[in-house]
């Protein structure tokens, strides 16, 4: 018997539309209590993300809601976001870090009032803190953790050539010749990944020179910017010629294949070597990343929480937050944390869990001095397109790669002026 | 004696692509069963196992990860995607193929623009079609999505492959009181079998393979992917889980080549049998 196109549409189509509904997510029964929904990045230690959703749960449980908290790689957050905001649904709270505020703001709740109860509680937050989360007159997103870059060195390599750890850039230069001889060269990552963006930053900044004034207005093409990348071209002859294509891994699996004597990275790869005992792991230190002539200068990654607009738990969200920044709630994500995420209020930074480990003690009060990529201007959505596009390494890969320093710098004016900058 | 030389000349051409294909498959295996300390040690061959197999990431990925949660999932995606994508693009790529109507080659053309269209920019208004049907997080977002970037693809592979078989065949069908559908079911379809079968091979590595759409409509560990999940889970800050990254991305392509394998001469078959169409 045959079938009309009619009847086949309409057999069709039901048994979809019947599919769809019966397999679709079981919608919660009226009157059931809210679900706050968090999204954040994984953190490189699994027991900081268990930290976070244990100050959910707890919360939870005390307000009759469910707490549901999802982990991803940081690199795939940006998209996450994005396809969030598109759809108006999602997640309650996100993990913005460093200037994503800016880029996100049109999406997110002004959260003046928690930070105020909390600045009342415990303080200011760091300066940083405060440039990661305070856009336009109002806190965005109220920061949460800081990962700081230090420079990490084995002091026997270093011993055995003669060195100490270098206070300098032109210490490590003379250093890392002598290593390379020895075997064990230094390895900066000059390529498309955020340590490299976290090394080249404030190595720019020491040669006296930044993407922009304090105003915003370009000034990458300057002498001092010359002076950077003649240093780098320099360093790189003496570094691990792998460091062009490095990746977030490649500088933890440089010095953790016990081949690598220095580089700036965060105290993953000290913390790594000592959980799996590794036999070198005493031998792993840190010390503050190197000074240039115009002086020292730190970067750090912030990491703060944001509240959407379109949530349907905004009051909820704003009173978990609250309750994540108490003296408990701290002294859990500090000790879980091992020393990989610090505290962004300076009242937690005085004597953290992890001060007592003398590999971990430089971190103490590191954020205090340190800056994003926007430095010295303010919280800017170019300067972390930047930052997100890797300007910075890319320009000073050309140069280390053979590219006069007027090329180089000819690539990052135009490749900063296409994002924006004039 | 001449046969023999033209297999060993066959072979010898053939053998860089067969070691350029196999390149991938050999890296993963053998970086899933190093051990770590071997793993980190730049001086050693990165292509011998010298210190001893381990079977630990293997370990680590099916009792410490949700990886047959999420191998499942990509199981039921891409069979229900690729079921309902090779229905859909059958009944349009017929009507391409073989229906006089007006603007047909402007719709063929439109689909074969569609085809080209990137996923990446797709899957931003897809976030509002699964917010709007309430599929957020769940399997179903996938489902649903998956045909927008597969129905074309296959439409335009069926299309090319239908217009090879003659036509007196169906209109002898439909003289003998076949109705459209019946002619294209008894008659297009057993004919078409190598073209559906590659294009149903096709749609399913499409599916299988997908990454973006996995990542952003879906959240939660247990409800994701395996293209996804291995690589949101197994990448944690500047630590990446190498072993078990190689081992989930090992056996995640067995059922991709377990496929191609079982229905290589149908798939061969379908490939070349458009390009022949006088």
């Amino acid at each position: 018997m045959g079938m009309t196109r009619r009847a086949f549409v309409t057999v069709v189509g039901g048994a979809g539309l019947a599919a769809a509904a019966g397999l679709g997510r079981p919608r919660p029964a009226a009157g059931a209590g809210a679900t706050l929904r968090l999204l954040a990045h994984s953190s490189y230690n699994e027991d900081s993300d268990k930290a976070i959703a244990r100050l959910g749960a707890e919360f939870a449980a005390a307000h009759s809601a469910t707490f549901s908290a999802d982990f991803i790689d940081q690199p795939e957050v940006a998209a996450k976001l994005t396809a969030e905001e598109q759809a108006q649904a999602g997640h309650d709270i996100v993990d913005l870090q460093d200037n994503l505020p800016t880029i996100h703001k049109g999406f997110l709740v002004p959260l003046d009032d928690v930070v105020a109860e909390i600045t009342r509680t415990y303080g200011a937050f760091y300066p940083i803190a405060k440039d990661s989360g305070y856009v336009d007159g109002h806190w965005l997103s109220i920061p949460w953790l800081g990962n700081c870059e230090l420079g990490v060195y084995r002091a026997d390599y270093f011993a055995q050539v003669g060195e100490r750890p270098p206070a300098t850039w032109t210490d490590l230069l003379r250093a890392a010749t002598k290593l390379k001889k020895a075997g064990h060269p230094v390895g900066i990552a000059v390529s498309q990944c955020e340590d490299s963006n976290a090394a080249l930053y404030p190595l720019l900044w020491s040669f006296g020179a930044s993407v922009t004034d304090a105003r915003g207005r370009l000034t990458i093409d300057s002498p001092a910017t010359g002076a950077a990348l003649d240093y780098v071209r320099r360093l790189a002859a003496e570094m691990d010629p792998t460091v062009f294509s490095w990746d977030d891994s490649s500088n933890n699996k440089h010095m953790l294949s016990g081949r690598g004597s220095y580089t700036i990275n965060a105290p993953s790869i000290y913390l790594k070597a000592k959980r799996d005992k590794m036999p070198f792991a005493a031998s792993v230190k840190h010390a503050q990343p190197p000074a240039g002539p115009k002086g020292r200068f730190f970067y750090a990654d912030i990491h703060g929480w944001g509240v959407f607009k379109f949530s349907k738990n905004i009051d909820l969200a704003k009173r978990f937050l609250r309750s994540m920044y108490t003296a408990e709630g701290q002294k859990v994500f500090l000790t879980l944390g091992q020393g990989y995420d610090m505290p962004v209020l300076p009242h937690f930074d005085v004597n953290p869990p992890y001060a007592a480990d003398p590999q971990l003690r430089p971190e103490v009060g590191f954020l205090k001095n340190a800056h994003l990529a926007a430095y010295p201007a303010p919280p800017d959505p170019r300067a972390e397109k930047a930052y997100q596009t890797y300007v910075i390494p890319n320009m000073f890969a050309r140069a280390a790669q053979g590219a006069s320093n007027k090329d180089a710098v000819a690539f990052a004016v135009k490749a900063l002026k296409d994002i924006g900058y004039a | 004696m001449v046969s023999g030389r033209r297999a060993a000349l066959t072979y010898a051409l053939s053998a860089p692509f067969v070691v350029f294909a196999l390149f991938p498959f050999a890296w993963m295996l053998v970086t899933s069963i190093k051990k770590n300390s071997e793993l980190y040690d730049l001086a050693q061959n990165p292509f011998l196992v010298r210190a001893g197999p381990t079977w630990d990431h293997y370990r680590f990925l099916f009792q410490h990860t949700a990886f047959p949660l999420w191998l499942r999932n990509s199981a039921i995606v891409a069979i229900a995607s690729t079921a309902a994508s090779v229905v859909l693009a059958s009944l349009a790529a017929h009507a391409l193929a073989r229906l006089r109507f007006r603007y047909a080659e402007g719709v063929s053309t439109f689909v074969f623009i569609v085809y080209l269209m990137p996923t990446t920019l797709l899957f931003l208004p897809l976030a509002r079609v699964v917010s709007a049907l309430h599929l957020s997080n769940t399997l179903w977002s996938l489902i649903v999505t998956y045909p927008a970037f597969m129905v074309p693809f296959i439409t335009w592979m069926l299309a090319a492959y239908l217009s090879s078989i003659p036509r007196d065949l169906e209109e002898s069908a439909l003289v003998d009181g076949c109705t459209r559908l019946g002619a294209l079911w008894r008659v297009v379809v057993p004919l078409a079998r190598p073209g559906l079968i590659t294009a149903t091979l096709f749609a399913f590595t499409l599916a299988w393979s997908e990454f973006i759409y996995a990542l952003t409509f879906i959240s939660t560990t247990s409800v994701k992917t395996v293209t996804a999940g291995v690589v949101v889970d197994l990448i944690r800050g500047d630590v990446f889980y190498w072993g078990s990254l190689m081992g989930g991305a090992l056996v995640a392509s067995l059922p991709v080549v377990l496929l191609f394998s079982l229905f290589l001469d149908y798939y061969v078959a379908g490939l070349t049998a458009g390009a022949v169409k006088g």
